[in-house]
């Protein structure tokens, strides 16, 4: 092997090593990133009960009136949106995005709450009551 | 152990015909424009979202506050344009780092408000490795002007390597089951909760759940099996590596699993459901001799 062949392959191992130990060291270090990442999708544990943060619509009889994902957080992903209201909630801008909700949603919604509401998982996917418990962050009026 | 190592020098480092690496560099510059054009909303939108929301990640880490939506805008259009560039193969030596650097930016900025999307991870490694490698040598617009080159380690190991990185991810989203979950998650329980949890989640914020989810979840006996199968099955994610028909058995549980995962909870990662996540694993030149024939491989002035 000439020496250009032999340092060419030594460079080729060299990179592939530092790849794959790219790659693998958020599972050594214990850290998600992106895009160098642990994986963690569906990993955590998770009980029969779960809490969501969302945004609900109420209509002047004080029924509620579903919100759309757009409505709720401009977006199609359910990833985003429940990051999103979440996000708004623990940094203490839930007021804010309530605010934000109000001007998208429509009559006749008349006022927009942003909740946290725990639920049995199980009952909420078989259409039983599965409300456990709901705490009011944020409740705003909507605009004419 | 110097056998092995030895074994996997030699295997690495395998020549191989520029078409191979070549056509992986169209599938994955293909997928990762038309990506970005049809994602351009869900991207052009962070141009205008709420500083709040902003917390950047990997390569982003230092940005202070959200870039100005003008360069939102000339980001994504510049990305698709190299994208398309990369594709066909066109100025590459520029065109290919540039695009892979543009497009771990692009991505990451994606991921910087507060959710991680890890159905862009894979596209952004493999669009790297290819960017930086000698991928535009045949089936591009920059080979047309010279003779087909002979096969060579310099066109193997990139696909190599990208196969690696492949199996690699789905080890570890092994791993991370096992040590976040316990060994609780083989008992199928934490599977249904995830799948209820999914479903639950688009009802409450406004979306309709699958109609798969409710039988699957009132029928949780079926979770335990299929927790274990889904383990066992990304744990040995480095068999496809040795080929043949043990890697397109791997291969078709893992794309069943993807489109279980679309089918029940909505949730799409479309790089491995469109297999280009797999494209590596297999010689790809000879799908496109099967495509274009033989005339392809005549020299080219």
């Amino acid at each position: 092997m000439t020496d250009i062949a032999s340092r060419r392959r030594w460079g080729r191992r060299i990179v592939a090593t530092v790849v794959v130990a790219a790659v693998v060291s958020p599972a050594a270090r214990g850290s998600d990133s992106f895009p160098l990442s642990t994986y963690p999708m569906y990993a955590s544990a998770r009980n029969g009960t779960a809490t969501f943060a969302t945004a609900r619509g109420i209509d002047a009889s004080g029924d509620d009136r579903r919100l759309s994902m757009r409505t709720i957080a401009r977006t199609d992903d359910p990833l985003i949106a429940q990051s999103r209201v979440a996000e708004a909630i623990r940094s203490g801008a839930a007021a804010l995005l309530c605010a934000e909700i109000a001007e998208r949603a429509r009559r006749p919604i008349t006022r927009v709450e942003v909740i946290e509401e725990r639920h049995d998982l199980v009952a909420q996917v078989a259409g039983r009551a599965s409300l456990r418990q709901r705490t009011l962050h944020a409740r705003c009026q909507v605009g004419e | 152990m110097k056998r092995v190592l030895e074994r996997v020098d030699s295997w690495f480092n395998e020549p191989a015909a520029p078409d191979r690496l070549g056509a992986l560099r169209i599938m994955v510059g293909l997928f990762a424009s038309v990506y970005l054009v049809l994602r351009f909303p869900a991207f052009h939108a962070l141009g205008s979202a709420p500083d709040r929301e902003f917390e950047p990640v990997g390569v982003l880490w230092l940005l202070g506050s959200p870039l100005p939506s003008p360069a939102v805008t000339i980001g994504l259009f510049a990305t698709i344009a190299l994208g398309v560039a990369f594709t066909v193969g066109a100025c590459f030596r520029v065109c290919g780092p540039l695009f892979a650097l543009l497009l771990l930016v692009t991505t990451t900025y994606h991921s910087s408000w507060g959710q991680l999307l890890w159905f862009e991870n894979l596209m952004v490694l493999h669009v790297l490795i290819l960017g930086f490698s000698a991928s535009a040598d045949a089936c591009a617009v920059d080979a047309r002007i010279h003779s087909a080159p002979a096969p060579n380690p310099a066109y193997g190991w990139p696909v190599r390597l990208a196969a690696v990185v492949t199996v690699l991810t789905y080890v570890l989203a092994g791993v991370a089951k096992l040590r976040i979950g316990g060994l609780d998650w083989l008992r199928g329980d934490t599977l249904r909760n995830h799948i209820a949890y999914s479903a639950a989640r688009l009802d409450l914020l406004g979306a309709t759940p699958s109609p798969l989810a409710r039988p699957l979840v009132a029928n949780g006996w079926m979770a335990a099996p299929v927790a274990l199968l889904v383990v066992v099955v990304e744990l040995c994610a480095p068999v496809a590596l040795i080929g043949g028909r043990i890697r397109d058995t791997w291969v078709a549980i893992v794309w069943m699993m993807h489109a279980a995962t679309a089918a029940v909870m909505f949730v799409v990662f479309p790089y491995p459901l469109l297999l280009v996540a797999f494209a590596p694993l297999y010689p790809l030149e000879r799908m496109l001799d099967r495509v274009s024939g033989p005339a392809r491989r005549m020299p080219r002035y």
